[in-house]
């Protein structure tokens, strides 16, 4: 593809961003998707392989296990502005991505919106207490660049309870005492037990009409906690209610979040959950793996087949239901963990 | 545990095929008169069979603890055979472990090493602990013919590639990719007598592996089975269930291997540490009696 019609693709993603018209969707996502064959090696042999053509459309376009960030360079030879890591909690390697300029700018022109709508929900210029480290101390999360750049655009001010030094609980209370108009807070799931752990019972109300954005699994740094108890825990201790705990997905392979109880996508994402033998989609109601496709993700590759288990409503809104387990192990082979424990 | 019956029945008529009047001799004249407790962590159900055959071959009582899924292949071995008790106790349960323990004396545990390590810290004074670890195999080509690439596609296909003398990889002295098409025409025909069905949870990391293939390599694929030819020769687990990497040839990367390999199936000869079995092509899956797994 021509620098100038790159350059056109991405202000057409930009104002889609902007002002979303779901009818344009179908014909963005071939564009992006021939980019991202032309420009990202791998791929490009991934959809020779499998026989695929941009004019297939998004659907049927080959799907990318997370896992392969790990390894692989997934994202096209000139995107080395930032680059964005996984937590690297499991086993292995990070996952990485790349992003250039234009898809760094497409990241910051897709958040923005769904944000303002599902969390802020006419807070704009709130306070905010993060149990989110600033860019600033991890600047290789996704993440935490996606915190900061929304709080430099809609917070009034932003109490950074959690950074290099560990949480710091006793901010997040002065912080929540020394406001008398309702806040925004901002945690990881396990961030936010922790910080319950620290309280040790004791309550931390919240101004009435306050909001949190939850997002991510507890990855071994916390206790674990299934969703209702960590609501009635975070009821009472905050003072708030499940409806003012707004529910992000998100990750760093990709540039769209979907929000809510149950979660709505961003506009610019589709949502898929498909057969894990197949990778056919499964009609409303049936549990599979979790798919998505980031028109945004200009880039990387938007096709992402990730190891969530979920399940569509009729309107297409996605509740996750846990990891997809692995296989039961059976016979006398060594396993991975095993082969790294002896090397 | 999820093997066809054609794949079950494969998998015994190997072992048995291995127990001739001379190797029963044999293994008759080295067996010791003492009561054993054979504690199967993960391990097939054959490895266990021989273990148990092996134990009762010295005419002591035989105490069987079977690996998780594999209760009803223990309940048979002790129908069979009144010498034979199944001890279904949990691997948590410490009671159970030692009423078992105090009864014998020899312990023979199948399982991973750490599993192995906790029977030898945990096992009565003077009882003897005899463990077979975990292990993987590969095989090593060289211009392979039709019949020698066929007898590849059987040890493939064999307890669907589970056990620790089922090929991860095969070493191709040549090009890996020349070998996609041939092999997966040996496993075509291989598994139209040995059907396997992909349990959905196993499907994600069939998946990854495919991918990262497609991405890398070459890959041809089978009903049951995946051939993926990579460009770098160290060796990587297989996802198994019929999942074949083929690498070009390289002793420095087998070399790196050997303390933990078992088997490797070859057409041609190697310079192998007598730890490590070598075989023709056909035979992985068909130790001798008297080889240790260790």
């Amino acid at each position: 593809m021509a620098a100038d019609a790159v350059a056109r693709l991405v202000d057409d993603l930009r104002s889609y961003a902007a002002s979303p018209d779901a009818e344009r969707f179908d014909a963005l996502a071939v564009e992006v998707l021939a980019h991202q064959i032309g420009t990202i090696p791998a791929y490009g042999r991934l959809a020779a392989a499998r026989g695929f053509s941009p004019a297939m459309g998004w659907r049927q376009a080959p799907l990318v296990p997370t896992e392969l960030f790990r390894d692989l360079r997934l994202s096209a030879a000139d995107a080395d502005l930032q680059t964005f890591r996984t937590s690297g909690t499991t086993a292995g390697r990070r996952g990485e991505r790349h992003l250039s300029s234009r898809g760094l700018d497409l990241y910051h022109a897709g958040m923005e919106a769904p944000f303002v709508e599902h969390v802020l929900a006419g807070m704009q210029g709130a306070h905010w207490l993060s149990l989110i480290p600033p860019a600033e101390e991890l600047p290789d999360s996704s993440l935490s660049h996606m915190v900061s750049a929304l709080a430099r655009r809609w917070a009034a001010d932003v109490a950074w309870c959690l950074g290099s030094q560990g949480l710091d609980a006793d901010a997040f209370v002065a912080a929540a005492q020394a406001s008398a108009e309702p806040v925004v807070v901002l945690a990881t799931s396990f961030a936010l037990v922790n910080l319950l752990d620290a309280l040790a019972g004791r309550p931390c109300l919240l101004p009435a009409g306050s909001r949190m954005m939850l997002t991510g699994g507890f990855k071994g740094k916390s206790r674990t906690l299934d969703e209702p108890t960590l609501l009635a825990e975070v009821e009472a201790t905050f003072g708030l209610s499940a409806a003012h705990v707004v529910p992000e997905y998100g990750m760093t392979e990709l540039s769209s979040q979907a929000y809510g109880r149950p979660l709505v996508a961003n506009p610019c994402l589709r949502l898929r959950v498909v057969d894990p033998l197949t990778h056919g989609d499964l009609v409303a109601g049936a549990v599979g793996l979790v798919a998505c496709f980031d028109v945004l993700n200009i880039d990387n590759v938007s096709a992402i087949l990730t190891s969530d288990l979920g399940q569509l409503d009729d309107e297409g809104r996605l509740t996750l239901l846990g990891r997809a387990p692995d296989a039961v192990l059976r016979g006398c082979s060594l396993t991975a963990e095993e082969l790294t424990a002896r090397s | 545990m999820g093997f066809s019956r054609e794949v079950a029945q494969a998998g015994l008529e190997a072992e048995f095929a291995s127990w001739t009047p001379d190797a029963v001799h044999r293994a008759s004249a080295a067996a010791d008169r003492v009561n054993t407790l054979v504690i199967s962590a993960r391990t097939l159900p054959v490895s266990a069979l021989r273990q148990v055959l092996l134990a009762r071959l010295g005419g002591g009582r035989v105490l069987l603890k079977p690996a998780r899924g594999q209760a009803a292949a223990a309940e048979a071995i002790a129908a069979a055979d009144h010498g034979v008790e199944v001890q279904d106790f949990s691997s948590d349960d410490a009671l159970g472990f030692r009423r078992a323990a105090e009864q014998v004396d020899r312990i023979v545990v199948l399982g991973a090493d750490d599993t192995i390590a906790e029977v030898k810290s945990s096992a009565p004074p003077h009882t003897e602990v005899i463990g077979f670890g975990h292990r993987v195999s590969a095989a090593w080509v060289r211009e392979p013919t039709s019949s020698e690439l066929q007898g590849l596609a059987q040890d493939i296909c064999a307890w669907d590639q589970a056990g620790c003398m089922s090929p991860q990889v095969v070493w191709v002295e040549g090009d890996p990719a020349s070998l996609v098409e041939p092999l997966a025409t040996a496993l075509r025909r291989a598994e139209g007598g040995l059907p396997m069905a992909l349990p959905v949870d196993a499907a994600r990391a069939r998946s990854v592996a495919k991918t990262r293939a497609e991405m890398l390599g070459v890959v041809e694929v089978t009903e049951t089975a995946v051939v993926a030819a990579m460009p770098s020769s160290d060796f990587v687990l297989s996802p198994g269930y019929r999942f074949i990497w083929l690498l070009p040839a390289d002793e420095v990367s087998r070399t790196r291997l050997h303390t933990s390999l078992s088997t490797i199936g070859t057409n041609t000869p190697l310079s192998l540490p007598t730890s490590i079995r070598e075989c023709p092509l056909g035979e992985m899956q068909r130790p001798p009696l008297d080889w240790v797994n260790r």
